[in-house]
């Protein structure tokens, strides 16, 4: 059985966000949730600055705080290392949210997809409302339903549950890759089985030292970094007394 | 006082009723209606369910002192010790059971348990203490308190009340994202804070019952049971204020921002004023001077319960601090006072009954 992992390069990583609008629309995600989201932060002080961008998602952790946690083990493990979530056994308690120190599990406080259930037509006559859009299309919540989301898991979550990223599980299960990294155009993700010494995944944690996030509280995370892009340079110097 | 009597009902109804459209709303329209977010996540109701949850405990304690461990004195409240423990069961039942976002699929706690789950283990000690305390208030309103049920009952709810606040402070104390909670200092918190919750709210209810009913006489074997458990409050408080003395020293000896800020620990102040009013046996033996202890006491630590739960989830965490500043604020929509005004109302609700028809005034067993 394959250990699923994911290696993000951030040389190569552009900050261009596709993963995360590809993620949005190959998993039905509404608005205000993220399974793929980055964090940025901007240090220094003009004109000594210095931009930076690290995109998250789950961290399909070895020892899953979520999994640990979760009473009804709605959150568990696959045997292939991804954590999944079955949003009929949730009952939102939210101490998946609680516990996970990653910040990449969300809650629908309210029904999902709410703009596209709105019935106003923008302009009178001219254009349809949303609803009438989803109608339209067939779609389910928002005319951009993905039905093979729901091949392994609910298409829409509903109100009152939790939900976050499943590594695409449903296209894993087809052996296509997840669609962050089938849509990133820098080949910054690379995804693959962490078992396998000759995977492409392997090799690059081989040869690049990597980091995860927050490793010294234990949760093995499954979400690797290498290298870092930086294009400043500055003259050689001892630095003065 | 009929006409006190039934305005009395017709409040604690309205605080049903309030509750009741609250539970249709957030059924319909789902948990946006609290002022939570993800990152404050667990607001005012997990704060109400905490109160109720380890005042139940308490109480269940406390009865076990006349059931389990033989202390005569106490024999006449055990009835009202064990309803009340019930009736703040329900009204903790009651917080949590609207604070979950799929209450319909709470049948998966039996159906698919996790027992590493400390919400797991927490949900199955409460269901069954609230079994074990109906049977047991059972057994004593037929007079039975030597028959092998009545005793098991007695221990299965007395190990219930220990481990169940121990429980709920792992709840918290094992979660390692969060410094604030994470270690063994809140389990045993939660424990001490249930048996100061169910003596302070047993000294309240038995001292307002007696200023109701003015059946304040002389020396009575209540005004005795009352006493005691007065002067046990007030060792208990000297206990917690010690106990919050320690984490306060031991969080200042660290460097570590999330660790060593937020938690309000002024306001464990407030519990001196309890204490000092208990401590004079003058001002303990005045039922004015039980209730404004009793009060104080149980106030102050709702307000430490907020304080503790919010003081762990202020700081965003990973990408949800993305456009937030580095400490959040909170304050409780409308809705989430109306969940705790239900469970308050069913809590009083049921003791107001239960005094005229259940027949808890203290009495020789």
């Amino acid at each position: 059985m394959p250990r699923y992992a994911m290696v993000i390069d951030l040389q190569r990583c552009v900050g261009c966000g596709a993963c995360s609008i590809a993620c949005r629309n190959e998993n039905n995600v509404p608005e205000g949730i993220y399974w793929s989201n980055k964090i940025t932060e901007t240090a220094g002080k003009f004109p000594n600055i210095r931009y930076h961008y690290l995109p998250t998602l789950c961290n399909h952790c070895q020892n899953a705080p979520c999994v640990r946690g979760c009473p009804t083990r709605a959150m568990h493990k696959l045997a292939n290392g991804i954590t999944m979530h079955d949003p009929r056994k949730c009952i939102g308690c939210k101490y998946c949210m609680f516990n996970c120190p990653y910040g990449v599990i969300y809650f629908n406080w309210e029904n999902p997809h709410k703009f596209w259930r709105d019935g106003q037509e923008l302009i009178k006559g001219c254009t349809s409302s949303p609803a009438a859009e989803v109608e339209k299309t067939g779609g389910q919540g928002t005319p951009y339903y993905n039905p093979s989301r729901a091949e392994t898991s609910e298409g829409v979550r509903q109100k009152g549950v939790v939900e976050k990223c499943t590594f695409c599980d449903h296209r894993v299960k087809k052996e296509e890759l997840p669609y962050c990294v089938e849509a990133c155009p820098a080949n910054a993700r690379i995804f693959g089985d962490i078992s396998d010494p000759k995977s492409e995944i392997s090799k690059l944690l081989g040869k690049y030292r990597p980091f995860r996030l927050r490793e010294n509280i234990g949760t093995e995370p499954h979400v690797f970094y290498i290298r870092d892009y930086n294009p400043a340079h500055y003259e050689a110097t001892k630095g003065e007394a | 006082m009929k006409a006190g009597y039934f305005s009395w009902l017709g409040i604690l109804c309205a605080g049903i009723a309030a509750g009741l459209y609250t539970a249709v709303r957030l059924f319909s329209e789902g948990h946006v209606l609290f002022n939570a977010n993800d990152v404050v996540i667990w607001t005012l109701p997990i704060g109400s369910y905490v109160f109720f949850a380890l005042t139940s405990s308490g109480l269940g304690l406390l009865s076990a002192l006349p059931l389990l461990f033989g202390v005569e004195k106490y024999l006449p409240a055990a009835k009202r010790i064990v309803f009340l423990a019930i009736a703040s069961l329900l009204a903790a039942f009651i917080s949590i059971g609207l604070e979950l976002g799929s209450l319909e699929h709470i049948y998966y706690i039996f159906l698919s348990p996790n027992m590493s789950s400390p919400i797991q283990i927490m949900g199955l000690i409460y269901s069954a203490e609230l079994i074990f305390l109906l049977i047991k208030f059972w057994r004593i309103h037929k007079n039975d308190l030597r028959s092998a049920l009545s005793k098991v009952c007695g221990l299965g709810s007395f190990v219930c009340a220990l481990f169940g606040p121990l429980v709920l402070g792992s709840v918290f104390g094992i979660t390692e994202a969060r410094p604030t909670f994470f270690g063994s200092f809140l389990p045993v918190l939660c424990l001490l804070i249930a048996v100061v919750s169910g003596l302070a709210a047993f000294v309240l209810y038995n001292s307002l019952y007696r200023l109701l009913a003015q059946t304040a006489s002389p020396r009575t074997e209540e005004e005795d049971i009352l006493e005691d458990a007065s002067l046990k409050l007030c060792f208990t408080l000297f206990l917690a204020l010690l106990f919050y003395a320690l984490w306060g020293v031991y969080r200042s000896a660290t460097t570590l921002p999330d660790f060593a800020t937020e938690l309000n620990f002024s306001l464990a102040l407030v519990l001196i004023i309890p204490f000092g009013i208990l401590i004079s046996r003058g001002v303990r033996t005045s039922g004015w001077g039980r209730i404004i202890a009793s009060v104080i006491t149980l106030a102050a630590f709702f307000g430490l319960h907020m304080s503790v739960i919010l003081a762990g989830q202020v700081r965003p965490m990973g990408p949800k601090a993305e456009g937030l500043p580095g400490v959040l604020s909170y304050t409780p929509s409308l809705w989430e006072y109306l969940v705790v005004a239900m469970s308050l109302s069913v809590l009083l609700l049921a003791a107001t009954l239960a005094e005229r028809y259940l027949n808890l005034t203290p009495k020789t067993a």
